[in-house]
C-alpha cells in the first residue's frame, strides 16, 4: 500500500512545491482571468443584460457571464503548463527519476494527472474566490455545486495537455501551445460570448464553438455554479476522461 | 405681407404673471418654388411636398396646454417672400422675438439666412440636410432641424454594418447633388467600415449608347457586393432598381430602406398616438388614415416643440425669456416620440436626434444601432461629431 | 412553487414523525397506515387552502390575462379583450379593474372565479385606472380623448369627465380623496383635481414626458419618461421638492427611461422602472438615495409588489416576460414568460 501512496504524495508535493514557489506562475494564472473579467467585462457592462438562457433563470450581467469561462481558462493554462513541464522533467528532473522507478508508469502518469488537477481545483477557487471580492455575485451554494464539474474540467485539461505533450512534437514550446491549442479552444467556444450571439455573426463559427469540447467543459462548470451539478454530459465526460486515461502510458514509451 | 393666421390669447389663470408671447413665423416662397415643382414623369407624386403650416399648427396646438400653464399665449404668422421686392425690408416686417423657420428653396435660404442672423431672429433650417449647408451657415441665430445627410447616412451604415453586408455596389443619379450626396455616403460607409465594391452613375436616356447606365441588369452586373445603395435625390430612376438588381440583393438609400427622421407606422414611443393627433387636429381637414408628417414638416413641428419643451425645463427664464439663450441652454429638450430626447448640439446647432430606417410600409429600426459607441452622447455616432466640425458655434 | 411545496412537504414529514413517535410510544402498537392515510389526505386538503399570492398581468398585444404564482410559475391564461392595460385591484373585495383600450371599456374580473362580472363601456382609449375604495370612485385616463373619467364602482354611473392635456397616462388620487392627479404625456403636466368637485386646481410643470406618480405621505413621485428622472413634489403646496437622477454604472442618463414607480407597504422603499435601460432601482424612500439597480428584461415598465413586500414583479415589455426579485437578497431570481407585451401587474391573496 505504501508503495501505491508514496508516489502519489512525492508527485503532488512536488507539484505544489512548484505551484507555490513558482510565485509568478501563480500570480500569472491570477492576473490573466481577472484582466479578463475586470477589463473586458468592464468594456461590456453597458450592454443591456444577456438574454435568459439555461442554466440562468433571469438575464445575467456579462461579468456573471463570463465567469466559468474563465474558470474553464485557468484550468485550460494550468493543465497545458503542468504537462508540458513534464516533458522537461521526464529529460531531467524527478520524473525521470520516478519513470525509471519499480512503479508501473500508468500508476505514476495517473499521480501526474491527479495532482496537476488539484493544482487546478485550487486555482480555480482562487478566482472565483478574488471574483467574488471584485463584486461578481456568484450564488454560494453554486461554489460548492460546481466542484465536480470544475474537478472534470481540471481533470479532462490535463489529461489532453499530457496526450499533446506526448504526441505532437515542436508544440514543446509555450507558444506554439498558445498558438494552436489554447487560443482557438478558448475562443472559439461559449466562453466570452454565448453561442447563439456567435450565431448571429457567423453560422459556421458557431457550429465549429458547438462541436468545441472545451465549450461543454464550460457549461458543465456554468450549470454547476447554478444549481445543478450533474447531468448525463458529467458521465460522458467522465467515461471517457477514465477511458483515455487507462491508455495514456502506451504515449509514454521509455525510449521515447 | 405678414399674415396672422391665429392668434390665441389666453391667460387661463389669474394668478399667472404678465403673459409672454411665444410667436412663430413661417417664411415661405412661392414664387421660387413654382420653378423647381419637384414632380416625377407622369404625373406620379413620390413624396408629398406639403407645407410645413400645419405641422407648426399641430406642435403650437400640442403646446396649447403647456403654454396657457407657463402664462404665454402663442401667435403665427406666415410670411411669403416675394422674389421682386427688397429682401431685407421684407424680412424686417418679422416682429423681433419671433421664432422663425425657414419653408423656402435653398437658393432662397443662403440668401434669407445672413439677413436672419443680422437681425438676431432665431430661425430653424426645416428642409435642407446638405451637410455643406452646416459649415458654410454657421450662424448663432441658425439652428437645424432637419438631419444632415451625414446623420441620415451614417444611420444608414450603421445599419447596414450591424447587419453584416459590408459590401455595396453605390449607384448614383447623373445630378451635381447626386454627386455629393454619393460621396457624403461613402464617407458615412467608409466610416462604419463598410467596403465600396463600385460606384456606378445611373442616366435616364434609352439611347443605346447607355445600355450600361440604364440597364439595371448592366448596371448592378459584373460585381460582387451585398446591397445596392441608391442615390437618386429625383427619384427618377431609383425606384426602378428594385427587384430588377442582376442579383437578388436589397436595395437601400433613396429607394427601398429609407433613413427618415419620421414615418407613418412607428409602431413605439407613442409615435402613433402624434400620428393620430396630426392626422385629426384640424376638425374637417382629415387626411387620409396612411398620412404622416413628413420629414420636413417633422423638422417644423420639433423645431416648434423644442422651444416649448425647453421652456418647461427652464421655469426660471420667465416670460419675457431670450430664445437664443433658452436653446443654447444645455437644459434645452425636446421629446420627439423616437425613444431618445433631442437636444441641440451647440457646435453646429443641429438637433441631435434618432433616425429611423424604414421601408414604405414599414420602420426596420432606429439608429443609433446597438453596439455603435460614443463617449459622450450616444446619438452623436450620427453625423459630424465636435471634432469633426469645421462649424464650432460653442467656442465662439 | 417550492417554497409552498417545501412547505407541504416538511409539514408532512414532520406529521409523519410525530405519527411515527406517536406509533413507538403507544403500547398498545395501532396500525400507523392509518395515520398516514391522514397526512396524505392533510397535504391533498392544503393544496387546495395553500396560502401564497399570485400575480395577474394585462398583455397589450395578445389580449389576454396571464396569471402567474410568487416563483414565475404560469398557473392560467384568460383570454380578455382587445389591447388590456391599466389594472387596479379592490383588494378586500377580490376584483380587478382592467382597462380595455381598444375595445373602449373598463372589465370588473372577478379574482376567484377568474371570470369577467361587468362591463363599463363607452370609455374611450381607456388606460390607466386607479380606485378610491373609500369613495368607491374608479379613476380611467383616455388616452386618445385628452381626458379622464371617474365612474362610481357599484353603480357604474359616470360622474364626470376632465380635462387634461394630450396623451393622458398614469391617474392617482390622495388616500382622502380630496385630490386627483392626471399625468398628461405631451403636455408635461399634472393636472391637479379637486376630489369632490372635479373642477380642475392647478397643474404642476414636470420634466418630459411624466408618465406614473406614487404617493407617499405627504409626497407626490412622478416619474417623467423622457426626462430620466423622478421629481417629487409636496401634495400640499404642490412645489418641487427634490428630484432623484438615475445613473447606473456605464449607462448615459438619456437611456434611462423612468416608467412604473411603486413603494412597499411600508413606504420606505421605493421601485421605479427603468424602461430602455433594462434595470429596475431599489431606492430608499426617506434619503431618496438609490440603493440597487437590478438587471430585468427588455423595456422594463410595469411594477407589482406581494402583499408581504417580499417579491417584486417586474414587466419586460420588450422581452415579453416578467423578473420576479426576492426583496429580501435583492436579487431577480427568475424570469417568467408572460403574454405578449405585459402591461401591467397587480398581486393578490390566493
Amino acid at each position: 500500500m505504501d508503495k501505491l501512496i508514496r508516489p502519489l504524495v512525492v508527485i503532488i508535493e512536488r507539484e505544489f512545491a512548484r505551484f507555490i514557489s513558482q510565485r509568478t506562475r501563480l500570480i500569472s494564472a491570477m492576473v490573466r482571468p481577472l484582466f479578463w473579467l475586470i477589463v473586458f467585462a468592464a468594456g461590456f457592462k453597458s450592454t443591456l443584460g444577456i438574454a435568459i438562457q439555461p442554466p440562468y433563470a433571469t438575464y445575467v450581467t456579462y461579468d456573471l457571464y463570463v465567469i466559468p469561462g474563465l474558470v474553464g481558462m485557468v484550468c485550460l493554462f494550468n493543465g497545458m503548463q503542468s504537462s508540458l513541464a513534464m516533458v522537461y522533467d521526464r529529460e531531467a528532473g524527478a520524473m525521470k527519476v520516478l519513470m525509471t522507478a519499480p512503479l508501473s508508469r500508468r500508476l505514476v502518469l495517473a499521480y501526474k494527472l491527479i495532482g496537476s488537477t488539484l493544482v487546478s481545483v485550487i486555482q480555480s477557487y482562487l478566482f472565483l474566490l478574488i471574483a467574488i471580492g471584485f463584486g461578481v455575485d456568484l450564488p454560494v451554494l453554486g461554489l460548492i455545486q460546481a466542484l465536480p464539474a470544475i474537478i472534470i474540467s481540471a481533470y479532462v485539461l490535463s489529461l489532453i495537455g499530457l496526450i499533446l505533450a506526448s504526441h505532437v512534437h515542436g508544440l514543446e514550446n509555450f507558444a506554439g501551445v498558445m498558438n494552436f491549442v489554447i487560443f482557438p479552444s478558448f475562443f472559439l467556444s461559449s466562453a466570452l460570448y454565448p453561442l447563439w450571439q456567435l450565431r448571429e455573426s457567423s453560422e459556421s463559427i458557431y457550429w465549429i464553438s458547438e462541436m468545441n469540447p472545451f465549450t461543454h467543459l464550460i457549461e458543465l462548470i456554468r450549470f454547476g455554479l447554478h444549481g445543478e451539478p450533474f447531468s448525463t454530459n458529467t458521465l460522458i465526460i467522465v467515461a471517457i476522461a477514465l477511458f483515455t486515461t487507462s491508455f495514456i502510458h502506451l504515449l509514454f514509451k521509455p525510449d521515447s | 405681407m405678414i399674415k396672422n393666421i391665429l392668434f390665441i390669447t389666453s391667460i387661463f389663470f389669474s394668478s399667472a404673471s404678465i403673459a409672454g408671447a411665444l410667436e412663430v413665423t413661417i417664411i415661405s416662397a412661392e414664387a421660387e418654388e413654382r420653378m423647381n415643382q419637384g414632380q416625377s414623369f407622369a404625373g406620379i407624386t413620390v413624396e408629398p411636398d406639403r407645407p410645413v403650416l400645419r405641422a407648426v399648427e399641430l406642435a403650437l396646438f400640442e403646446s396649447k396646454t403647456l403654454l396657457q400653464r407657463l402664462g404665454f399665449h402663442d401667435a403665427l404668422n406666415t410670411l411669403d417672400i416675394k422674389p421682386d421686392r427688397d429682401l431685407r425690408e421684407q424680412l424686417l416686417a418679422i416682429s423681433p422675438s419671433s421664432l422663425v423657420i425657414l419653408d423656402i428653396p435653398l437658393k432662397t435660404m443662403l440668401k434669407v439666412a445672413p439677413i436672419l442672423n443680422e437681425l438676431k431672429l432665431v430661425s430653424f433650417n426645416v428642409r435642407h440636410s446638405e451637410p455643406t449647408l452646416r459649415n458654410s451657415l454657421c450662424m448663432d441665430y441658425l439652428f437645424h432641424a432637419i438631419p444632415s445627410d451625414h446623420m441620415y447616412f451614417d444611420a444608414l451604415s450603421q445599419f447596414l454594418i450591424y447587419r453584416g453586408w459590408r459590401k455595396v455596389l453605390v449607384v448614383r443619379g447623373p445630378s451635381k447633388k447626386d454627386d455629393a450626396r454619393a460621396e457624403t455616403l461613402i464617407v458615412s460607409l467608409k466610416k462604419f467600415g463598410a467596403s465600396i465594391v463600385d460606384n456606378r452613375q445611373f442616366s435616364l436616356s434609352h439611347h443605346p449608347d447607355d445600355r450600361d447606365k440604364n440597364n439595371p441588369e448592366f448596371l448592378t452586373g459584373g460585381a460582387s457586393y451585398d446591397v445596392v445603395a441608391v442615390i437618386d435625390s429625383e427619384k427618377d430612376y431609383g425606384r426602378y432598381l428594385q427587384y430588377s438588381t442582376r442579383k437578388a440583393r436589397p436595395v437601400v438609400g433613396d429607394v427601398g430602406l429609407t433613413p427618415k427622421s419620421w414615418h407613418f407606422a412607428l409602431e413605439r414611443y407613442g409615435a402613433p398616438q402624434l400620428n393620430e393627433r396630426y392626422r385629426h387636429f384640424k376638425k374637417g381637414d382629415p387626411l387620409s388614415s396612411q398620412v404622416s408628417m413628413t420629414d420636413k414638416e417633422f423638422a417644423a413641428w420639433s423645431a416648434v416643440k423644442l422651444v416649448t419643451n425647453s421652456l418647461s425645463a427652464n421655469k426660471k427664464i420667465g416670460t419675457n425669456f431670450d430664445l437664443l439663450n433658452l436653446l443654447k441652454n444645455p437644459q434645452s429638450q425636446v421629446d420627439l416620440y423616437k425613444g431618445t430626447r433631442g437636444s441641440v448640439r451647440l457646435w453646429n446647432h443641429q438637433i441631435r436626434q434618432p433616425i429611423l430606417l424604414a421601408t414604405p410600409d414599414t420602420v426596420v429600426a432606429v439608429a443609433p444601432m446597438p453596439k455603435f459607441l460614443h463617449p459622450k452622447h450616444y446619438v452623436d455616432t450620427l453625423g459630424l461629431d465636435e471634432p469633426e466640425s469645421s462649424c464650432q458655434l460653442s467656442k465662439k | 412553487m417550492p417554497s409552498i411545496l417545501n412547505n407541504k412537504i416538511s409539514s408532512s414529514l414532520i406529521l409523519s414523525f410525530m405519527a411515527l413517535m406517536r406509533h413507538r410510544l403507544n403500547p398498545q402498537r395501532r396500525p400507523v397506515w392509518l395515520i398516514h392515510v391522514l397526512t396524505l389526505i392533510l397535504i391533498l386538503a392544503s393544496s387546495r387552502l395553500a396560502v401564497g399570492f399570485e400575480a395577474v398581468i394585462s398583455n397589450e398585444r395578445s389580449g389576454d390575462l396571464v396569471f402567474l404564482d410568487e416563483s414565475g410559475n404560469s398557473l392560467d391564461i384568460i383570454k380578455l379583450c382587445n389591447r388590456p392595460r391599466g389594472m387596479v385591484q379592490d383588494r378586500p373585495k377580490k376584483l380587478l379593474y382592467i382597462a380595455c383600450s381598444d375595445d373602449n371599456k373598463v372589465l370588473e374580473f372577478n379574482l376567484q372565479t377568474k371570470k369577467i362580472i361587468r362591463e363599463f363601456l363607452g370609455i374611450p382609449g381607456a388606460m390607466a385606472v386607479t380606485l378610491n375604495t373609500k369613495s368607491r370612485r374608479l379613476f380611467i385616463t383616455n388616452e386618445g380623448a385628452s381626458k379622464a373619467t371617474v365612474l362610481d364602482i357599484d353603480t357604474g354611473n359616470l360622474l364626470s369627465t376632465l380635462q387634461t392635456g394630450f396623451e393622458p397616462d398614469g391617474v392617482i388620487v390622495s388616500d382622502d380623496g380630496s385630490r386627483i392627479f392626471v399625468a398628461s404625456e405631451n403636455a408635461g403636466l399634472i393636472h391637479v383635481f379637486d376630489g369632490n368637485t372635479y373642477s380642475a386646481i392647478q397643474s404642476i410643470i414636470t420634466s418630459l414626458r411624466p408618465r406614473r406618480m406614487a404617493i407617499r405621505n405627504t409626497e407626490l413621485w412622478i416619474s417623467s419618461e423622457m426626462g430620466s428622472r423622478v421629481e417629487i413634489f409636496d401634495l400640499n403646496t404642490l412645489l418641487k421638492i427634490d428630484e432623484i437622477i438615475f445613473a447606473p454604472k456605464g449607462f448615459r442618463s438619456e437611456q434611462m427611461t423612468p416608467v412604473d414607480i411603486l413603494f412597499d407597504s411600508t413606504k420606505k422603499l421605493s421601485f421605479v422602472a427603468l424602461g430602455a435601460a433594462n434595470h429596475v432601482a431599489i431606492i430608499d424612500a426617506e434619503t431618496r438615495s438609490i440603493e440597487k439597480y437590478i438587471l430585468v428584461g427588455r423595456r422594463a415598465w410595469g411594477l407589482g409588489i406581494t402583499p408581504d413586500d417580499a417579491r417584486l414583479f417586474v414587466l419586460n415589455g420588450l422581452s415579453d416576460d416578467a423578473t420576479i426579485i426576492d426583496l429580501k437578497t435583492r436579487r431577480p431570481i427568475k424570469t417568467a414568460r408572460t403574454g405578449l407585451a405585459p402591461h401591467s401587474v397587480e398581486v393578490f391573496d390566493r
